[in-house]
């Protein structure tokens, strides 16, 4: 097991927002958790890279109690993710953007006797990464002035020059066309060759085609997981998203 | 402001630019007594002095979007420290300025312990509060001089022999002191760490969810910000043999936020014209309009920040005039600077 | 220290705490609802003492003062809203600072061509002049005035915010525009409403105090220096932060001047340093 959460609750001012949770995520695998508003989803992600604490529990990744770090030192044990809203550099170039990323790998990432105009190692990673998602044409041009799809490839793009062993992805594909959803799937796949991830996601098709496991939150309790197959044809899962559909 | 390089000037422009400028400053006092009086010559001698603290001002503010509304403690700290061991220890500029330097590096470090847990306003509100304490210090504290500051400190020397009372060693010590921190920012800028204090400014919570500790980065570039304002005030005491306490008032730190926003913050060259245009503009409408100037001189920050957010650069920068130029020497070497 | 001592001291610093009170709840509010960090707030109440002056200059009335000031800087807070203040609604703080910030330069520099760089002092009516015996304590009449008049004028105020239509969306603050929305407000008038008013009440501050101190040029930034004191101390945006940091304040003052004369600042500043480590936000911060 990559990840492992033991018993992770979390109450808000007399609210439980996520009940004694017991998930475990398997290395290289595709695990994606699904249930509907309010089921806890994000709130999970926050609670695993460090952006909130869990009123009881643990979170083991890699044998290592990782609660009560804060989130930088979560990234540095090679926990990446991006955020439900777009979470970019704005008046940076998408190249810099995947640059600030990618200088993480290195021992100068914020050495103040560096320069930035000579790493190669830097920018060789950067083209990578943006030939990977795809935006090689537009690295000059300001992050702010993509469309919505493509600041949203380029947020996972930062997430993966930091190059991590686990990628959580918060609804990778929200507000995004078919065209530009068929195109990130491809993505996700081609990283889950070499990456763990975790993904929240809504739409059903994405989930089913690209997940080994499944997840199901519900009011942050699990309800049920497995494969999708089972997933699909359990009746308390049917019940959740038909009942309030 | 502190917008990454995307679609600005080339490289080599700015640095054509940059040497032009320096070639100006360096001739500058030959020109003294024959083409214009001494006096332009001591109005710019305030403005390289100045100039330092708003590199450092611009590292924190600008690059970093940290405002410090208190920014005259470490030049009131440079100056003070300095005009002491002067008086006391010896005379060499060197050693007040390397225990000015210490004593702020101290305070950088321990007042940045504590105001990086804030931001915004907080950050405003807690710089303005220590840069009190250091007021209320000096004007109650007999022993450096309480209300009347320290009078009468003695010129030091650069090396034995040649004072810096003169005029002409001290404004080419200066400009060199200029330079320097010039040279030092731009790389600071251009290092790794600048461009993750550009995150920061931009998206702190992204910085973090990257791996980088901000708030250590936070209290670095706090550190080295005060830095350079100690060797701006370390220079002011050699400038005028006198050190008020006043060289702590918030009035003071104010006018380093709005030297930094008419010129334009997160440019380095920005919080320089700004520093430029308050000094002379300030002199020029005090001959010309006598006491009214500081009503000119408010009014147009005024409209600076209600019409013009980014400052002279982005008018400048706007002009169609400076574009043609850059054009003019861009072409060949089309490099950003962040590549 | 004697009780009788004690009690003149409790007095003092009382007095000048409800003054900063009122300088400071000003400051404060238009802070709490508008966003806006109003640094030309001390130079409203250098032209209250200034105008105040003036009047009683050329009047000898000093209650005409005492109501005109108010009305005159009530205006002039209106065109400064109007025009300046309400084009930055919406923007980041910092920047209604460095607004306000060369606005009360362009305000300090008037009042230095207008009325010159000396010292004056708003003259007072014969009966405000010399002390009253309170229970064996001989203090001055005017500043036991000034108390109580102040007290009224902060429990006034109070009664406004805790009680009236308006109170509630306003102490929902800034951060809650949609609800104050939702009250059928305008917002924007009460903004305007509110940056006046805070004018106005600072102007009568600023006549107490010129008449209760004096009035020079730099009186606004030691004034400013103070209200943002308090509020530090007080906590950003809350009324009852403005009001308990201004009695601590006060309070201070006349106790160091009391017990270490030179050092009184001291005092002031070793408490706001205290609370801004305990609390980094302030004593009642609301946000």
């Amino acid at each position: 097991m990559l990840l492992r959460t033991e018993n992770i609750s979390l109450n808000i001012g007399g609210l439980q927002i996520l009940r004694d949770l017991n998930l475990e995520i398997a290395e290289g695998k595709i695990t994606s958790i699904i249930g509907p508003n309010g089921a806890g989803k994000t709130t999970l992600f926050n609670v695993i890279t460090g952006r909130m604490s869990p009123t009881r529990g643990q979170v083991w990744f890699k044998d290592k109690n990782i609660v009560g770090l804060s989130p930088f030192r979560i990234a540095r044990l090679g926990i990446a993710r991006s955020f439900q809203i777009t979470n970019i550099f704005e008046r940076m170039s998408v190249f810099e953007n995947v640059c600030i990323a990618a200088q993480t790998n290195f021992p100068y990432r914020s050495s103040i006797f560096s320069q930035v105009s000579k790493d190669v190692a830097t920018s060789r990673k950067a083209e990578e990464i943006l030939e990977l998602i795809g935006l090689e044409q537009m690295k000059n041009r300001r992050a702010r002035e993509l469309s919505h799809g493509d600041q949203r490839r380029l947020e996972m793009g930062m997430s993966l020059a930091i190059e991590p062993v686990f990628l959580m992805l918060d609804e990778p594909t929200s507000g995004m066309s078919p065209a530009e959803t068929a195109a990130t799937i491809d993505l996700i796949r081609s990283v889950g060759e070499k990456v763990t991830i975790c993904l929240i996601e809504h739409k059903m098709n994405l989930v089913m085609t690209v997940s080994d496991k499944l997840i199901v939150l519900n009011l942050g309790g699990k309800i049920t997981e497995g494969s999708p197959e089972e997933v699909a044809s359990d009746e308390r899962v049917q019940k959740i998203y038909l009942g309030t559909a | 402001m502190a917008d990454s390089d995307v679609g600005g000037r080339t490289v080599s422009n700015r640095r054509l630019i940059e040497a032009a400028i320096l070639l100006v400053l360096v001739l500058l006092p030959l020109g003294s007594g024959r083409l214009f009086s001494d006096f332009y010559i001591a109005l710019t001698l305030r403005i390289l002095i100045f100039g330092i603290l708003m590199l450092g001002f611009d590292l924190l503010a600008g690059y970093c979007g940290l405002v410090s509304f208190g920014h005259a403690m470490f030049f009131g700290t440079g100056a003070y420290v300095a005009a002491l061991s002067w008086r006391y220890l010896s005379d060499s500029v060197w050693v007040g300025m390397l225990l000015g330097l210490g004593l702020n590096a101290v305070i950088g470090y321990v007042l940045g312990l504590l105001v990086v847990r804030t931001r915004t306003v907080y950050f405003i509100f807690l710089t303005f509060a220590f840069s009190q304490f250091f007021f209320v210090t000096a004007n109650s504290w007999r022993l450096i001089g309480g209300t009347d500051g320290l009078t009468g400190i003695p010129a030091p020397t650069l090396v034995p022999g040649i004072s810096l009372g003169d005029r002409i060693p001290f404004y080419y010590f200066s400009l060199g002191m200029l330079t320097i921190a010039y040279w030092v920012a731009r790389r600071i800028v251009n290092s790794h760490f600048g461009r993750v204090l550009r995150g920061i400014h931009q998206n702190e919570e992204r910085v973090k969810f990257l791996g980088y500790n901000s708030p250590l980065l936070i209290r670095r570039v706090f550190l080295i910000s005060g830095l350079f304002g100690s060797v701006s005030g370390t220079l002011m005491a050699c400038f005028q043999p006198f050190v008020p306490p006043s060289y702590y008032h918030l009035s003071l730190s104010g006018e380093f936020v709005m030297m930094g926003l008419l010129g334009g913050m997160g440019t380095l060259v920005g919080p320089l014209m700004g520093t430029a245009i308050v000094i002379f503009l300030g002199d020029f409408l005090s001959t010309w309009l006598k006491e009214a100037w500081m009503l000119c001189l408010g009014g147009l920050y005024v409209v600076c920040v209600l019409f013009s957010p980014e400052g002279l650069t982005e008018i400048i920068s706007k002009l169609s005039a400076t574009r043609l130029l850059s054009k003019l020497f861009g072409r060949g070497d089309r490099h950003t600077s962040g590549n | 220290m004697t009780f009788s001592t004690l009690m003149t001291v409790l007095l003092y610093g009382v007095t000048i705490g409800a003054t900063y009170t009122l300088i400071a709840s000003g400051l404060s509010i238009v802070f709490g609802v508008m966003g806006v960090l109003n640094f030309a707030h001390g130079s409203f109440v250098m032209l209250g003492a200034y105008t105040g002056f003036t009047i009683v200059r050329l009047t000898g009335n000093f209650w005409l003062a005492f109501a005109i000031a108010p009305l005159i800087i009530a205006l002039l807070g209106g065109i400064v809203e109007k025009l300046m203040v309400s084009r930055l609604y919406g923007k980041d703080i910092p920047s209604t600072l460095f607004l306000t910030f060369g606005l009360s330069m362009v305000f300090s520099n008037a009042v230095l061509l207008l009325w010159g760089g000396s010292s004056y002092s708003i003259q007072l009516p014969s009966y405000f002049r010399g002390f009253i015996n309170l229970f064996g304590i001989y203090y001055p009449k005017f500043r036991l005035f000034v108390l109580i008049f102040s007290c009224v004028l902060v429990g006034v105020m109070w009664l406004f915010l805790s009680r009236s239509r308006w109170g509630l969306p306003i102490r929902a603050g800034l951060f809650d525009l949609e609800t104050v929305e939702a009250f059928g407000i305008n917002i924007y008038r009460v903004f305007s409403i509110l940056f006046i008013v805070c004018s106005a009440i600072a102007a009568v501050a600023g006549v107490i105090i010129g008449a209760m101190r004096s009035i020079n040029p730099m009186m606004d930034l030691d004034l400013i220096n103070v209200a943002l004191i308090v509020i530090v101390i007080g906590g950003l945006g809350s009324f009852k932060g403005a009001l308990i940091g201004s009695l601590i304040l006060g309070l201070a003052e006349a106790f160091g001047a009391q017990a270490a004369p030179g050092f009184a600042k001291f005092t002031t500043w070793l408490i706001m340093a205290g609370v801004l480590l305990l609390r980094p936000k302030g004593l009642f911060s609301e946000h």
